[in-house]
């Protein structure tokens, strides 16, 4: 099709508008973060680079406290930035797994066909209004401030999201590809795992990482469900407060561009996968 | 190489009936097609023959033994797919070497097996691209090498030249008759064609609806088909099928058409219609090559007089569209002696039509 240069020039304005508004709110973090406590405390001259670039902010949630500041941090950032990876690649294995797993069962075996709408009430109310509840019974188990109590949460609430995305995936692989390995002589699991998977890695990549995605960005649940040990990121990100500066705007800036990291870095790591999406070359209909 | 023996099958999918009680004994090395239009059952057939599917009544053996119990992987049976179902995420070569691997035989085995079906399907120069890679025409090789590679004691295709082209199409059905000499292999081989199951079956299976419509030889089947079903299915051209009322008149039978023509039966042909007197009404079946044209060769032929609508060339010969009142009979010009307009007479001989009932079908009558 040949477009004409006004419309050309129409959808670049457009790409770049939304891109911007995007964008926008990251170059202010990143930027941020790199500004020294003066440059954004400052009420009048705000800048949009650092004037004096600095790694003051980085190194005060890192050793609790930095060269020029009188403050200190009780806290640094290694507790909960293990703790954040330690629940979300927990709950993300967990949503996963089952997801995977049970949609495929109701795919392929035609078990459980009210599953996928029951699994989908799980997400048509907001898990907050479940919270109070599972506040009580994950303390009567002793899960509350608890690596696997936080875990096992985020595996719940991202389980439906996990079991509707690989139940479409599943349901493209033509049928006959595992009977040609099944036939072949293959058992059931065999065919699963050495037929069928390899076929949705594509689709179980993006699952994966729509799913950390979801759980790294938790802050309700950790809130609630953790007190002190197992505190994540987007909590801890909460406390940096001080009672003399009000809020550490240039901590939590550096704080964001260091949440940002394992996203990203995952992000980057399947986006091969993510581009390609599915394709199965081998169904001529 | 085995014998089958289907028994009674039938499946059920809840309400649905897709195979209806289908009894069909194939012999050892035999080549057999089911032929059927789509969505009559024969994929469903297929996969009970192979055990993914289990018959809902009924058993099917092999070799006189029934595979209920015995495991898939025991079953040692190759199966080309409607739509290949290759493995695209593997390699040409694992999907050659993925049946041998699975039997866990000998690697230098796997790879000699391997080259020596890789050249006899002419995909060699492939062997190391991934297999979504292939053409269309390449994939059908593959999914056929794939399957002969562990040499099966049953072959079963279904579909397996339905997406390709006319000309590969036509190569790839004298290939297909190559490899089951080589093979020796008993093969069933699923068509919705019926050029094709003619050329290649020593039997044919007709199925319509999920019920077997006739087993038999092609030649038998073509010459002497037990239903309308299938007396209207093979042939090409299609046989002349025109159906109406019977009508007796001082000794004389006649076939009142629906568009309005009558056929003043005689002969064979009347004999048959009147061996069942609860039928009343009837399809008239003559094949286009018995029309003649002409002297009256024989003294039961039936005379019509009809007009020729179009002529249409079909390989060497004419094919005449004859218009009686409402109905069309297709007969070959066989003199090239029929012009567009003219309004002839022709001639049904009455040794070689065929009479139908036409409410259940079934053929009246027949030898
Ligand atoms: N798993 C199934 N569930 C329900 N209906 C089915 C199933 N498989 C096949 N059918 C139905 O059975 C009929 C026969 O199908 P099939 O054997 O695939 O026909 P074909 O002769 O074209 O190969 C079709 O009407 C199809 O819709
Ligand atoms: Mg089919």
């Amino acid at each position: 099709m040949k477009t004409s240069a006004s419309a050309m020039a129409l959808k670049y304005f457009f790409v770049l508008l939304a891109s911007a508004v995007v964008l926008y709110p990251l170059l202010w973090m990143v930027t941020m973060a790199f500004k020294p406590y003066p440059e954004w405390t400052t009420v009048s001259g705000l800048t949009w680079f650092p004037q004096n670039p600095t790694w003051q902010n980085f190194e005060f949630i890192f050793y609790g406290h930095a060269e020029g500041l009188v403050v200190s941090l009780d806290r640094t950032i290694s507790g909960p930035l293990i703790a954040s990876l330690v629940t979300s690649i927990c709950g993300t294995l967990i949503a996963v797994v089952c997801g995977t797993l049970s949609s495929y069962a109701v795919v392929r075996f035609g078990l459980a066909q009210s599953l996928p709408l029951s699994v989908l009430q799980l997400r048509l109310f907001p898990p907050l209004a479940v919270m109070i509840p599972v506040m009580v019974m994950w303390a009567f188990i002793g899960a509350v401030d608890t690596w696997w109590g936080l875990s096992l949460i985020y595996g719940i609430v991202t389980l439906p999201f996990a079991f509707w995305l690989m139940k479409t995936f599943f349901e493209e692989v033509p049928v006959e590809i595992e009977d040609a390995a099944r036939v072949a002589g293959c058992s059931y699991w065999r065919v699963f795992y050495r037929i069928t998977l390899p076929i949705v890695k594509p689709g179980l990549a993006t699952c994966a990482l729509f799913v950390f995605i979801l759980n790294w960005s938790d802050y309700l649940l950790a809130l609630l469900l953790t007190q002190k040990e197992w505190v994540t990121l987007p909590v801890y990100m909460a406390t940096l407060t001080s009672a003399m500066g009000g809020q550490m705007y240039g901590m939590k800036a550096a704080l964001g561009v260091i949440a940002a990291i394992p996203p990203v870095v995952f992000g980057l790591m399947i986006q091969k996968h993510l581009v390609r999406g599915l394709t199965f070359g081998a169904l001529k209909q | 190489m085995s014998s089958i023996q289907i028994q009674n099958v039938t499946k059920r999918f809840g309400d649905f009936t897709a195979v209806d009680n289908i009894s069909i004994d194939i012999e050892e090395g035999e080549f057999v097609a089911l032929l059927g239009p789509s969505g009559c059952g024969k994929t469903t057939t297929m996969n009970m023959i192979a055990g993914l599917e289990d018959a809902t009544e009924g058993a099917i053996l092999f070799d006189n033994q029934d595979l209920g119990h015995v495991r898939m992987q025991d079953r040692n049976i190759g199966f080309v797919f409607q739509n290949y179902a290759i493995f695209t995420h593997l390699s040409v070569y694992k999907n050659l070497s993925y049946g041998l691997e699975v039997k866990k035989v000998g690697k230098s085995e796997i790879e000699r097996r391997v080259k020596a079906m890789a050249d006899r399907m002419s995909i060699s120069h492939r062997l190391d691209q991934p297999a979504s890679s292939l053409s269309v025409n390449e994939m059908q090789k593959l999914a056929i090498g794939r399957s002969a590679i562990v040499e099966p004691r049953i072959f079963l295709l279904d579909e397996p030249l339905s997406n390709l082209d006319a000309g590969f199409r036509a190569y790839m059905r004298a290939e297909l008759k190559v490899l089951q000499h080589e093979f020796g292999q008993t093969m069933i081989y699923v068509t919705h064609d019926q050029i094709e199951a003619m050329s290649l079956a020593d039997k044919i299976a007709i199925i319509d609806q999920g019920k077997l419509m006739q087993y038999g030889a092609p030649l038998d089947i073509y010459n002497d088909p037990q239903n309308r079903f299938v007396a209207n299915f093979v042939g090409s051209p299609r046989m002349n099928l025109v159906d109406g009322e019977l009508r007796e008149e001082q000794g004389a039978l006649r076939l009142m058409l629906h568009g309005g023509a009558e056929i003043r039966l005689d002969g064979q042909v009347k004999t048959a219609f009147t061996s069942d007197a609860k039928v009343h009404s009837g399809s008239f079946g003559i094949r286009p090559q018995d029309i003649y044209f002409g002297e009256k060769r024989a003294d039961n032929d039936i005379r019509m007089q009809g007009k020729v609508e179009v002529l249409e060339r079909v390989g060497p010969k004419r094919l005449a569209y004859l218009q009686v009142q409402e109905t069309m009979f297709l007969a070959f010009d066989d003199q090239a002696q029929l012009r567009v307009g003219d309004d002839v007479p022709f001639y049904l001989p009455s040794g070689a039509s065929m009479a139908f009932d036409l409410e259940s079908g079934r053929r009246l009558g027949g030898q």
